[in-house]
């Protein structure tokens, strides 16, 4: 089918899934709630075949569950149209969470804070600490938070909703009178087994990552894809510039001198529809076969662009690694 | 919004197809463009691109420019192949 087509069914199937799941038993257990999501639901995506037409993506966990799951589309949708594959444990790679930290909440709420992504789980090398990455001018508030300040989720379509999840541990300083390479900081949890509850049940490991000098020579052939708060899961990012530096400085909310410049960072550009929108900062973009590749930091409303720091770099800049897993 | 082709076209249009352009000359061919592109307010930036024959410049413009900024921004410097776009005013998301 062409792609418009997938993508309705996309929906479709994603709105049949759903409505499943709320009746579903969570993996292993006895269900001891009207609403147990399994911690690793079936996923929903567009698959291109070889003869440049696309099929409904179906990824399953295991088979025994996951047809179960998955038993209501497959009543639904024709098996001509369909991409099933077992693939084991399947993690969304980043939070569609809102996060502030709680030393600004009340600016936040009086609309004037900012919102944001958890891109994914990270280590400090050498450490067994479960941690959360994510931009720094979203966890750290643009220089202006402190090791240990809270770090806010909020419910999506909510601004009433909300609890305390993590601390922030570490960011890279912007700079104002010099380039800088990486908007990033990274955050402990208050308690490791919130990972495991609705709320940010979407939480994402990588096996995998592309270095800098990798996508130097590969990254125009990769297709990509990011989940954030705002845009949700969007796909057919393709690199368009890399090393791209910038010659004005961005405008950064809340920093003390309000401006910085950055250099040596991704452009991507999307197909059709708008990769990121302000919010999904903070989201890891990354290719078909789940290597990270950059945290989005940035962007150009509305237009299908946006920039993100190559992955090798945050990781060297904090000195952290990628959880694959937990 | 962008469609890719429209953009793969604009960047592989100024091509001498002969010569591959290695990463280093298209860096330095950045550089090049960075010291030219200097007072020139609606330069947003400017990134290494990909071309068929390896790599080449891209410079992003916030708005377009007048006929004399223009002209300081040629098609090639060193053979490495310069394209512009012009992508609106950046802004943290």
């Amino acid at each position: 089918m062409h792609l418009q087509e997938a993508k309705n069914l996309q929906a479709e199937a994603t709105q049949i899934l759903e409505d499943s799941l709320r009746t579903a038993t969570a993996y292993g257990d006895s269900g001891s709630s009207d609403f147990d999501r399994p911690l690793f639901p079936p996923a929903i995506g567009i698959h291109p075949t070889s003869e440049g037409k696309y099929k409904l993506a179906i990824r399953l966990v295991d088979e025994k569950t996951g047809y179960e799951l998955i038993k209501p589309l497959l009543n639904k949708i024709p098996e001509d149209k369909i991409d099933l594959q077992i693939t084991g444990p399947i993690v969304p790679f980043s939070s569609s969470i809102t996060m502030v930290p709680v030393s600004h909440q009340e600016s936040w709420l009086q609309g004037k804070g900012l919102r944001g992504t958890i891109g994914c789980l990270v280590r400090k090398r050498g450490s067994s600490e479960l941690l959360m990455l994510s931009s720094q001018h979203i966890f750290a508030h643009s220089n202006n938070a402190k090791e240990h300040d809270s770090i806010i989720a909020f419910e999506e379509s909510s601004d009433e909703g909300h609890k305390e999840i993590a601390f922030l541990k570490q960011y890279i300083p912007l700079k104002n009178n010099e380039p800088n390479l990486v908007d990033a900081a990274i955050a402990y949890f208050k308690n490791p087994e919130i990972i495991k509850e609705y709320s940010i049940d979407k939480f994402g490991v990588f096996q995998e990552f592309h270095n800098k000098e990798s996508l130097e020579s590969l990254g125009y052939n990769l297709s990509l894809s990011k989940r954030g708060m705002k845009t949700g899961l969007t796909t057919q990012g393709a690199i368009t510039s890399f090393d791209f530096s910038f010659k004005n400085p961005l405008s950064i909310p809340y920093s003390q001198h309000g401006v910085c410049r950055f250099v040596d960072v991704l452009e991507i550009q999307s197909e059709g529809s708008k990769f990121s929108q302000p919010g999904d900062s903070g989201s890891i973009i990354y290719d078909t076969n789940g290597y990270a590749v950059a945290l989005l930091f940035a962007g150009i409303v509305d237009s299908g662009i946006t920039y993100a720091i190559p992955i090798s770099t945050v990781l060297e800049s904090l000195d952290i690694e990628l959880v694959s897993q937990y | 919004m962008f469609n890719l082709k429209e953009l793969r076209k604009i960047l592989t249009s100024h091509e001498d197809t002969s010569i591959p352009v290695s990463l280093e000359s298209a860096r330095k061919a950045q550089e090049i463009v960075f010291s030219r592109v200097e007072g020139v307010k609606e330069v947003e930036g400017v990134g290494i691109s990909p071309s068929p024959r390896g790599y080449g410049v891209k410079i992003n413009l916030s708005a377009p420019i007048s006929k004399a900024h223009r002209k300081r921004l040629t098609k090639s410097i060193n053979n490495v192949p310069v394209t512009i776009q012009v992508t609106g005013k950046a802004s943290v998301f």
